[in-house]
């Protein structure tokens, strides 16, 4: 830390002589082969795990896509349904009729 | 290191064994000077690095990586360490030899203190830390004893620089009132 030691303060000097000790430097050994693979295989694991998980989005959006089309196409054939159709048969009977009166 | 880690991204197997290697002194360095009690040294290593590569997407890249390793690492170490007891006390009745002495040499002396003493100043020191909790102990180990910056300690926790300088003063203060009880102890 930037800050000045006071000489006459037991912490600092307590703090200081601690940090001038020098550890017994231990060697860094590697990590060993199971370890090592360990690691290794949870990563392969949360990759797998998330390439999977990309694919289920696409799925997701694709069932979503296929749900709004068949809204649509229901609410189309509704309207159709509901809107009123003139009877072109019985347009053409009234028609001859008034012809025959005639 | 950015061609490698993009290679590790990329599922390269060899790129992920190699930046392993690579990490790995950095990572048992961090590991060794925040290690809990009764936790095995390669299982917390092991246990960052599954961590590092699992959420390898998460780094951004706007530090440098290994400064988003060592952040990973001390915080790995810190929840494990939050779950440790906090030593309830510290009598003079139990240090070392070596740590009365130093404790003699603080109570009568003043400047550095022998070179000589600087072991017992250290064992003297890490038993005062386990009395703190994990926060508290990880800021005086980064400040104090391997001298990193109020800057390098926000960089390493994530903690704001405000919140850094408060631990470490808080965290001296309690070391000081445990000092006094020593000191007092010693004249008794």
């Amino acid at each position: 830390m930037n800050r000045k030691i006071n000489p006459s303060d037991p912490l600092d000097r307590l703090l200081r002589g601690a940090a001038l000790a020098r550890e017994i430097d231990r060697p860094i050994a590697g990590l060993t082969w199971a370890a090592e693979n360990r690691v290794l295989g949870a990563w392969r694991t949360s990759r797998s795990v998330g390439i999977g998980e990309s694919w289920m989005g696409l799925f997701r959006a694709g069932v979503a896509l296929a749900g709004a089309t068949a809204l649509l196409t229901v609410l189309i054939t509704w309207h159709t349904d509901i809107t009123p159709v003139v009877d072109e048969v019985a347009a053409t009977d009234a028609a001859f009729n008034v012809v025959v009166m005639r | 290191m950015a061609a490698c880690l993009e290679r590790v991204r990329g599922g390269d197997e060899v790129a992920a064994r190699e930046l392993l290697v690579h990490l790995t002194p950095l990572v048992t360095k961090i590991v060794r000077s925040h290690l809990p009690r009764r936790t095995a040294e390669e299982d917390l290593i092991q246990a960052v690095f599954v961590k590092v590569f699992t959420k390898l997407d998460q780094y951004g890249g706007s530090a440098p990586f290994t400064h988003w390793v060592a952040r990973v690492a001390v915080n790995t170490c810190l929840n494990l360490l939050a779950h440790e007891r906090v030593r309830p006390e510290l009598r003079y009745a139990d240090l070392s030899e070596e740590e009365e002495a130093v404790v003699q040499n603080l109570a009568s002396g003043d400047g550095d203190l022998p070179s000589d003493q600087n072991s017992g100043a250290r064992e003297l020191v890490h038993k005062m830390l386990a009395m703190l909790n994990p926060e508290d102990r990880l800021a005086i180990t980064l400040l104090h004893l391997e001298g990193r910056s109020v800057e390098e300690v926000h960089q390493q926790t994530g903690w704001s620089r405000a919140l850094v300088k408060v631990r470490a003063f808080r965290a001296r203060q309690k070391m000081k009132r445990h000092l006094q009880q020593l000191l007092k102890e010693t004249t008794i």
